[in-house]
């Protein structure tokens, strides 16, 4: 019809206005409009429209908006509260559980999260962090492919001359053996002594306490220490010019730092200069300027160093460099001479059980609250009877829900602070203990407010208005939703718990494995850095031969200690046209004897003998198969000689595993010492290591009166080799606790819940002569299906994952079908129990209540 | 509720006293009209009602729905009625301006003797 006003506006009006009132306002604008077409059609349309606009008015709409602002305003919070109170004592178990549960995830969901921060958040305080790169060399031949953290010391020069865009290069290498500090009269040994390069400040954001970036370590008598350091060595730190002796050497303090953050790849506790411009290899770090990018170099620098690398290339070795990135660093794969490494598999998995912990924990909540629910719903719907609206019950929920969550953060808050420092050193695992991220505060604040408010309007969905004087849930008796989700978390038990199990298993065997040698009751000390010499430590020897308890003791030379870095040499071997790569170590008669390894062919090192060093060699078993000989006895005489070394085969010994069962045991060479700069003492099983300790101190301080006297466990120093799987045991064993209390209670929650919603059926049964068992079966129906498949779903992805992690180790456990079946029984017994403590509830209820219940 | 809640504006009352005068007949541009015509002055579809979605919350007014004509695009109108309670209001804001006004002294308004006249 051409006569009728206009569209746009009439839709308009139909948008903007009431139902209520919209038909009659919209037929006298019509009515209007019909009058005024007869006069002109044009002014009819133009003022139709603007009686719409001026009939759009929101404050028409005030009395709704007052109506809402009025209820929040005028709401009795105090009162509300206080029926929450009330409504949080009626269920004295319950409800505990409840926030008990959801707290115990936020705590552990918090600890994840600080661990993630803390392990992503390395290196990340340098300021020029996008332009330091690490030099790594990546070193193959026919024989060896490694990886090495260092790079050669020429590259610096190769690196500020030839290639453009480079700022600064710094070279850092620790000091091999333990450095003997002296200050004042006071004796330190110091592990973590580096040597830099002057340039050091200028690439890392060490914040300077005391003295200036561009002089720190210029001269070669100059120390920079760490805020720690200075505090021990002087009690304060504006101790600048102040001397200290590093090895009979005289240092003058020229700077001081603020103790790096544990966050840095990269820690020391003293640094001096390099003692000469020649340096073999070492840590290497690039400062690239503002312009230059790293990739212009990674392409151009093979050619550049070829020249360069020629010694190399002529022994068949090629080395190649890599550019890392600093902030890459701590999840770049482990090297060789390098620091402890992240994971970052490992990081994200936590990162991802720390979601599902949450997750899982809010649904068991909401499970055990919705089950709580149906017990209130009758006040609940007398409360609408009586006139309650929309908003004031949404605001009751809110009330509740804003207590439950209010003490479980508390609570967990509270939980945080007290077990921090415990965890810390429980797991070994480092916590992020910067400044708190405020960004993730107000992350938290926002989950929280969300947490209360859904969980609010979820329970106002559940409550369905009353249609008469009766009052109702919604309800629906599958559950589906929450089975599968019980099935997930049961899934994610079984998971963690067969985790810890093979985790703690592997350990044991590696613990357990005949390691070859006996690591019990054996003390080690360094003697490199004392006044030793040949002659007192024959001295020492004999008096430590003295103390009863002490049976053996044995001298070795650095890196000869089992689980020490070991190192490897160029050997030429009778009938191999080649030098060999092997792994040596320097011991001396009594080795041993000191670590109870057997001997399987000739004889062992000889005091007795002149020229025993540079003329024998013993071998292990591994060393005879690698060459291919046939009988240990057939070693024997055979000829080799390498760096100072012009001798046979005397001997083969028993394989043992100088380090860890981490990896096969190595062929090994052993070179006789008559003067090894570490001691190892056996002792007596059944003597009191207090009293060997203090024997052994004494005749200590006989011999080294300088000397501060230390000392190490050989078990504890080999077990640190088991120390990243020690702590992820630690961490998936907590984790998996946690989990399968959570699982447990979300099983309680939901029987809770099945059990209200049927009590009228259960009442029913009853009467008809059903006992607890048949009520168990009943429920127990429901749960073995998801149950099982549950298990059945996860079990092929947890065989792989474990064969693969397993498959890291020469030395492993086998997986057991057996115990997949013992955990998943377990998981079963677990939730058949909770089921079953529910049915004997529902049986021994009153019948009279529950058939007149609803 | 509140006093506030309960008062009546002006043009709440003029809309109030015009709903009584057309008796059966007051409906929207029933209103509209007879305003118009009797206060001189353009009265705009959106004040009306809002006003009169007022008086109705505020029970002054109560309201049906009538037929539907042809000229509405058949769309019923909403005819207004003065409730019992309107009807009370109504004549207590008379009384009391009746008081007020006769509380005046006769030396303070000129025009008062015009005016009864």
């Amino acid at each position: 019809m051409a006569n009728q006003p206009p569209k746009l506006f009439d839709k308009l009006l139909s948008w903007y206005c009431r139902q209520i009132e919209f038909e009659d306002i919209q037929g006298d604008l019509y009515e209007v409009y019909f009058q005024r077409l007869a006069a002109s059609r044009w002014k009819a349309n133009w003022l139709f429209a603007l009686d719409v606009l001026t009939l759009f008015n929101p404050f028409s709409n005030r009395r709704n908006r007052s109506n809402w602002l009025h209820e929040l305003y005028h709401f009795n919070y105090k009162n509300q509260l206080t029926i929450a109170i009330r409504n949080l004592k009626k269920h004295p178990v319950v409800n505990p559980i409840k926030i008990v549960g959801l707290s115990a995830a936020i705590v552990a969901f918090l600890y994840i999260h600080d661990y993630i921060r803390f392990q992503n958040s390395y290196d990340h305080f340098h300021e020029k962090k996008d332009r330091i790169f690490r030099v790594t060399t990546a070193i193959s031949s026919a024989e060896l492919e490694e990886e090495a953290a260092w790079a050669n010391g020429f590259l610096k020069d190769l690196l500020l001359e030839v290639s453009h865009g480079v700022e600064h290069v710094i070279r850092l290498k620790r000091m091999e053996q333990a450095a003997q500090v002296k200050v004042l009269d006071q004796q330190f040994r110091e592990n973590n002594l580096f040597f830099s390069d002057p340039e050091l400040l200028e690439v890392m954001s060490y914040e300077l306490i005391e003295g200036t970036v561009s002089t720190v370590l210029t001269q070669p008598n100059s120390v920079l220490l760490t805020n720690q350091t200075a505090i021990k060595y002087f009690g304060k730190t504006d101790v600048l010019g102040k001397s200290i002796d590093i090895n009979n050497q005289t240092f003058q303090v020229t700077g001081v730092i603020r103790d790096i953050p544990k966050n840095s790849d990269l820690q020391f506790d003293l640094v001096i200069p390099f003692p000469s411009e020649n340096i073999d290899w070492a840590l290497t770090y690039l400062l690239l300027n503002n312009k230059a990018s790293i990739e212009n170099l990674r392409s151009g620098f093979p050619d550049l160093v070829a020249g360069y690398l020629e010694d190399y290339t002529n022994q068949g070795i090629n080395l190649s460099y890599q550019f890392e990135n600093i902030v890459d660093v701590h999840f770049s794969t482990p090297k060789s001479f390098d620091s402890p490494k992240g994971n970052k598999t490992q990081v994200i998995l936590f990162q991802l059980i720390g979601y599902i912990i949450l997750f899982i924990s809010l649904v068991n909540y909401i499970n055990l609250d919705t089950s709580q629910l149906v017990q209130k719903a009758r006040g609940l719907g007398i409360r609408k009877i009586i006139g309650a609206s929309k908003t004031h019950l949404f605001l009751q929920f809110s009330v509740h829900a804003f207590l439950s969550f209010g003490i479980a953060a508390l609570l967990s808050f509270i939980l945080i602070s007290v077990t921090r420092a415990g965890m810390r050193h429980y797991t070994n695992f480092l916590f992020f203990d910067g400044p708190p991220s405020y960004k993730f505060q107000g992350y938290l604040l926002i989950v929280f407010i969300f947490l209360v408010l859904s969980s609010a309007f979820y329970a106002m969905t559940r409550f369905r208005q009353p249609q008469s004087m009766a009052v109702s849930i919604v309800r629906n008796h599958k559950f589906l939703l929450r089975k599968g989700l019980i099935g997930i978390q049961f899934a994610l038990s079984f998971a963690l718990i067969l985790a810890t199990i093979v985790i703690a298993r592997q350990i044991e065997l590696m613990h357990n494995q005949a390691l070859g040698f006996n690591s019990h009751e054996v003390l080690c000390m360094e003697l490199s850095g004392t006044s030793a010499s040949k002659t007192n430590t024959d001295g020492l020897k004999q008096d430590l031969h003295r103390i009863s308890a002490i049976q053996s003791v044995s001298f070795v030379g650095g890196n000869s200690i089992p689980g020490a870095h070991i190192d490897i040499d160029e050997y030429f071997i009778e009938q191999m046209e080649s030098p060999k790569v092997v792994q040596n170590i320097v011991v001396d008669e009594n080795f041993l004897s000191v670590l109870e390894i057997s001997l399987t062919a000739g004889r062992f090192f000889s005091a007795a003998l002149t020229n025993e060093s540079q003329s024998s060699v013993v071998v292990n078993e591994a060393f005879v198969k690698e060459l291919g000989w046939e009988t240990a006895e057939s070693a024997l005489g055979k000829k080799i000689s390498g760096y100072g070394l012009q001798g046979e085969i005397v001997g083969v010994i028993q394989d043992f595993y100088f380090h860890s069962p981490h990896q096969l045991i190595q062929p090994l060479i052993l070179e006789y010492t008559g003067h090894g700069s570490f001691a190892m003492l056996k002792f007596d099983a059944t003597s009191n290591l207090t009293d060997v300790m203090d024997q052994t101190a004494s005749v200590w301080k006989n011999h080294f009166p300088d000397s501060p006297f230390e000392y190490s466990l050989l078990k504890l120093d080999y077990d640190q080799q088991f120390k990243q799987e020690t702590a992820a045991m630690k961490v998936v064993g907590t984790i998996s606790v946690l989990v399968i209390a959570l699982a447990l209670l979300g099983m309680y929650a939901i029987m809770l819940m099945i059990g209200h919603f049927r009590t009228k059926e259960m009442g029913i049964r009853k009467v008809n002569g059903a006992d607890s068992l048949d009520i168990f079966k009943l429920f127990s129906k429901e749960f073995i299906g998801v149950l099982s498949i549950a298990l059945a779903t996860v079990t092929p992805f947890l065989w792989i994952g474990f064969e693969r992690w397993l498959s890291n180790y020469p030395l492993r456990v086998m997986l057991q079908p057996g115990l997949f079946m013992l955990v998943a029984t377990a998981i079963c017994l677990a939730v058949f129990g909770i089921i079953y403590v529910q049915a004997r509830r529902s049986n021994k209820a009153n019948t009279v209540d529950t058939l007149k219940y609803e | 509720m509140t006093t506030k809640g309960k008062y009546i504006g002006e043009f709440e009352e003029m809309v109030l006293l015009t709903v009584g005068i057309l008796e059966n007949e007051a409906y929207g541009i029933s209103i509209k009209h007879k305003l118009e015509e009797s206060t001189h002055r353009s009265v705009s579809m959106g004040a009306l009602h809002s006003a009169l979605h007022r008086l109705e919350e505020k029970q002054y007014l109560t309201s049906r729905l009538g037929d539907a004509t042809k000229v509405r695009g058949g769309k019923r109108k909403r005819f207004y009625k003065v409730s019992l309670l309107g009807q009370q209001a109504v004549s207590d804001l008379m009384k009391q301006r009746q008081k007020l006004w006769e509380a005046i002294p006769a030396t303070s308004f000129s025009i008062r003797w015009n005016f009864e006249s």
